[in-house]
């Protein structure tokens, strides 16, 4: 074996703070070799970003770190500030989560470019430009010669990322170090984002340790992946023996309570029960024991250590590491549950009453004016937030609506909350129009029955309320007495899977899954019949998101319930929803039934949503073709002419000049693609005014068609 | 791990407690309320009474800070002052502070025509010169036993206006939470809002506003009885008796040193608390966090 680039040996890294010394990373030790990609998973406070910051040595003043790191066998822990400076930019290199807060915004980009070359190496300012205009080249950035002078504000969030890669490589460092690089960005522009980071080791044979939750990211770039849990390393290996053939149980569970586009939707997802330890007191045995369903009294007596489980490099940290070598153990057997908190898990399948609607909108519009001015306020033009959607969903069913960030997807539902009348078009609830709702006690009566739960469960329950308050609150609003309300509360704590002694703790003392399990049970308190969840689990960990997920499941087939669910996750909306709606620059630009659209996607955008978003099987994930889009989403204030998506439209390349003229000057309508399957289907032609022909499809009598797309070319 | 979480209560009084300074001003604090409370008990002389044997003596056993140039007891004087000041001081700071937390609150809230306005007002009472309308009002009210009221009236008309603007943006910043959203779409009214979820999360700031509103409201009394615009004899206050000590610093200093040092002690110590307090609130701020 070549001597490693880095080598990190027996680290450890405690912050004091005022509840005590808080041990971040407990003795990690793991090697990394030139030109190799290696990934550090795990959940947020596992010590994954400790273990970066103490490597740069960049960490805190409140951190105490000990142990050896090497990087060409050079010892950085205790170098001073002045060693590292020299190493930090030249031989490793970072590149961190949040792009809008990593770049000075009174420099141009250029000018921050530039200083990180000059700071390790001299040369002329006309050489240096050249070298930045060659990096933002190298990074995919278009036009460099102009774009050098912008500043950070005028590029998006991708943009600003690909402008810190290019940082990052100014200096052809031996070793990058990316923390969550694309967790802020969007499935598209993830995976341009990775693209350039993995062309840029490539090119540079640069040693990549990539930060990240994301199984599907791993699954995608790295080589190698190390499994962090409670500041240890509980599994390590190649990608390939720790996705198809995982020895310890967190692995397992991680695995299988990602939801997968392959699986049918009729199993659950495994999820892990409890919260990961607190690190003020390091547990005795097994980190992981407490929640393992494999634990016996051994786990609870001694912290196993890694073990190698299998050739050439596959280590496991678990005392019944050869039970399920032996038995080869899966998740399956572990997690898959067929009950939650007790009560049996219907299986997933659900059925729409398709004659009650329980929400309809049609053509709806949301515009909001731009001002400009301080006295004089003029209007200078307007964001078309949403621009002529039509929904339904039907009573018992479950609608995902999917899109990235800034489609408009928030603007809708909060126009359906609002109980007021959108710019243009109609929302009806519940069969009321909301035009019709003169007084308040109907606007009321109407807001029973329709509840949200947010995205941020943190944010969502004010901090100075007690689990009880919180819950009642709505109850308190239709005045219902003090015994009604004790025993609801009760009532929907268990509903929830919340012990009842919960009542008196403040949200700051729950955990993440908890606080989203409260925000439920308040939004269920008035017994709704429309839910409205905006990216209820994209906020949580993954080892929580499962439960939830099952939890919302269950609670629809229960209760009756309807969901509007949100999310940008894909492969979650599969797993939950009946029907989706895509949507992109306020308008939907396909809906179907979750089969019709994941397997026959027509519209051009969704077929690059499902091929950017990362799956989590490094198998299918290296061997796939993928349809990227081009560019960035434009913005919703001056949407492109025609149709939204042709600016980054990959399908249009492929089409000639005649046809291209009509994505660029039609705005294409939802047509049918595909309708309910009846068996007597007879052939009728459909005329086609924008193409002036007439389209033979696979129709039946019935109206209904389970499959809309709106492109032109969807044929 | 929610077992080791401290209780919040308790970690603000622990962090309350690590500094010494606050904890000093505290005690003082206290000691002069007392002070103030039980003064008319403290000394044979009502505060009133006039020494014919002792015009504008130096201290002595009978009176222990002097007299003044009418043969009022010193001793007795101060500690009615400090009653005066202090509860000019707490009046004015918890009505100003509450006209601040209403006003920024609900202009913050609902914004639009309502925000603008409230700034507009906020604003125009911030460019009238305060201090001289209220000398002119006060100086030419006819005087007499209340005229301490009309005072507290004026200090905290004018005495709201920058409060409001901080409770105004903080409220713009804890309306994001989607808590805020969650009670709207529950069908709870704007008002109710405010008063159950907007309000208690910025009473951190409230309580320290207050405090230290009182030492601005006792300062500008002082200012304002120092020329002779405050509270008006026979009633008196520590400003009243500064204003009068100061004409006579150099030959009868008793008349001086007495209310200086009360005052100064009182001021210096409601800062302290009110900077202690904003430490133990925000752990961020500089002077907390260590150790």
């Amino acid at each position: 074996m070549p001597t490693p680039l880095l080598e990190v040996h027996n680290l450890n890294v405690r912050y004091a703070n005022e509840a005590g010394s808080l041990h971040a990373v407990r003795g990690l030790s793991f090697s990394l070799q030139a030109g190799e990609t290696l990934a550090l998973v795990g959940e947020s406070g596992s010590g994954k970003s400790a273990t970066a910051t103490a490597i740069m040595g960049l960490q805190p003043d409140s951190a105490r770190v000990e142990g050896s790191i090497r990087l060409h066998g050079e010892q950085l822990v205790g170098a001073d500030d002045a060693t590292l400076s020299l190493l930090r930019g030249k031989t490793m290199a970072m590149v961190f989560q949040d792009p809008l807060s990593a770049m000075t915004p009174v420099y141009t980009v250029g000018e921050q470019l530039m200083e990180t070359i000059q700071i390790h190496a001299s040369g002329s300012l006309n050489d240096t430009r050249a070298q930045a205009i060659e990096l933002l080249d190298l990074v995919g950035i278009p036009e460099p010669h102009q774009r050098i002078n912008a500043y950070p504000h005028e590029f998006s969030g991708g943009m600003r990322q690909r402008v810190l890669i290019a940082m990052a490589i100014a200096n052809n460092p031996d070793v990058i170090i990316a923390d969550e690089p694309t967790t802020a960005l969007d499935v598209t522009i993830q995976a341009q984002v990775l693209d350039v980071l993995q062309t840029v080791c490539e090119k540079t044979n640069a040693a990549l340790l990539l930060i990240t939750h994301d199984l599907g990211v791993v699954a995608r770039v790295a080589d190698r992946a190390m499994v962090m849990y409670a500041g240890k390393i509980v599994e390590q290996g190649r990608v390939n023996d720790l996705f198809y053939n995982s020895q310890m149980p967190y692995t397992m569970g991680l695995l299988g309570s990602l939801p997968r586009m392959g699986n049918a939707r009729t199993t659950t997802l495994s999820a892990i029960k409890g919260n990961p330890p607190s690190l003020l007191t390091p547990p005795t045995g097994c980190a992981f024991s407490s929640r393992c369903p494999m634990a016996d009294s051994m786990c609870f007596e001694h912290e196993p250590s890694l073990i190698k489980v299998s050739e050439p490099e596959h280590w496991s940290a678990c005392v019944h590491h050869d039970i399920i070598k032996r038995e080869s153990i899966t998740h399956v057997d572990l997690f898959q549950s067929k009950t939650i908190e007790g009560r049996t898990i219907a299986p997933v399948t659900s059925s729409p009453d398709k004659n009650v609607k329980v929400l309809e909108m049609s053509c709806v519009k949301k515009h909001y004016p731009l001002y400009k001015g301080g006295v004089f306020r003029r209007r200078v033009g307007t964001v078309y937030a949403v621009d002529g959607i039509d929904l339904t969903i039907y009573q018992g069913e479950t609608l995902g609506l999917v899109g990235e960030s800034g489609c408009g997807k928030s603007t809708t539902t909060l126009s359906i909350l609002d109980l007021k009348p959108p710019t243009h078009g109609t929302i009806s609830l519940f069969g009321d129009e909301v035009r019709t709702l003169d007084s308040k006690q109907r606007r009321l009566a109407l807001r029973r029955k329709l509840q949200i739960v947010f995205q941020d469960p943190m944010s969502s329950l004010d901090p100075r309320m007690s689990v009880f308050d919180l819950i009642a609150e709505p109850l308190r609003v239709f005045n219902y007495s003090a015994e009604d309300m004790a025993a609801r509360v009760n009532d929907l704590l268990q509903l929830v899977g919340l012990d009842a002694s919960y009542v008196a703790r403040f949200a700051q003392q729950l955990s993440g899954g908890q606080s989203q399990r409260v925000c439920i049970a308040r939004a269920l308190a008035l017994e709704p019949q429309l839910l409205i969840l905006d990216e209820p689990v994209s906020a949580l960990d993954v080892s929580i998101r499962a439960g939830i997920v099952n939890l919302l499941h269950e609670l629809k087939l229960s209760l009756g319930l309807s969901y509007l669910f949100v999310a940008h996750d894909l492969a979650l909306i599969k797993h939950i929803a009946d029907r989706v709606a895509v949507m992109y620059l306020g308008k939907i630009v396909e809906t179907g039934t979750v089969d019709a659209v994941y397997e026959h996607p027509r519209h051009p955008y969704t077929q690059c949503l499902l091929s950017a978003m990362p799956i989590a099987d490094p198998k299918l994930e290296r061997s796939r073709v993928r349809q990227i889009p081009i560019g960035e989403l434009p913005s919703p204030a001056s949407p492109p002419k025609g149709c939204h998506f042709h600016t980054r439209c990959p399908k249009k390349t492929t089409l000639t000049s005649a046809q291209q003229r009509l994505c660029v000057e039609v705005s294409p309508d939802l047509k049918p693609v595909q309708f309910l399957p009846v068996k007597s289907t007879q052939e009728l032609p459909v005329y086609d005014k924008h193409l002036g022909t007439e389209t033979h499809y696979d129709r039946t009598t019935e109206t209904t068609p389970v499959h809309t797309a709106a492109c032109h070319y969807s044929q | 791990m929610d077992d080791v979480a401290i209780k919040p209560k308790r970690l603000l009084l622990k962090r309350f407690l690590r500094n010494k300074t606050a904890v000093v001003g505290l005690i003082i604090i206290m000691a002069l309320i007392v002070l103030a409370l039980i003064g008319p008990w403290l000394s044979p002389f009502s505060y009133d009474d006039v020494d014919r044997q002792a015009y504008l003596k130096p201290p002595s056993f009978q009176h222990p800070m002097g007299t003044t140039q009418s043969g009022r007891d010193m001793w007795a004087l101060t500690l009615h002052g400090l009653r005066k000041s202090l509860v000019i001081g707490l009046v004015v700071a918890l009505l100003s502070t509450a006209i601040a937390a209403v006003v920024g609150s609900f202009a913050a809230y609902y914004g639009g025509w309502l925000e603008r306005f409230s700034l507009w007002i906020i604003d125009l009472l911030l460019v009238i010169p305060s201090f001289l309308l209220i000398a002119l009002i006060a100086g030419n009210s006819s005087g007499g036993s209340s005229s301490w009221l009309l005072l507290v009236l004026l200090l905290t008309l004018f005495g709201w206006m920058l409060s409001a603007r901080v409770v105004r943006s903080l409220t713009q910043s804890v309306r994001q939470n989607e808590y805020i959203a969650a009670a709207r779409y529950m069908g709870l009214s704007g008002p109710k809002i405010i008063v159950r979820h907007i309000l208690p999360n910025i009473a951190s700031l409230l309580i320290i506003d207050a405090t230290l509103n009182v030492s601005g409201a006792i300062l500008a009394e002082t200012s304002l009885a120092y020329f002779g615009f405050g509270v008006q004899p026979p009633d008196t206050s520590l400003g009243t008796l500064l204003g009068d000590g100061a004409r006579q610093l150099s030959s009868f200093p008793w008349l001086f040193a007495g209310p200086a040092t009360i005052i100064v002690l009182l001021i210096l110590s409601v800062n302290a608390v009110g900077d202690g307090l904003r430490d133990a609130f925000d752990p961020s701020s500089e002077a907390s966090g260590k150790g």
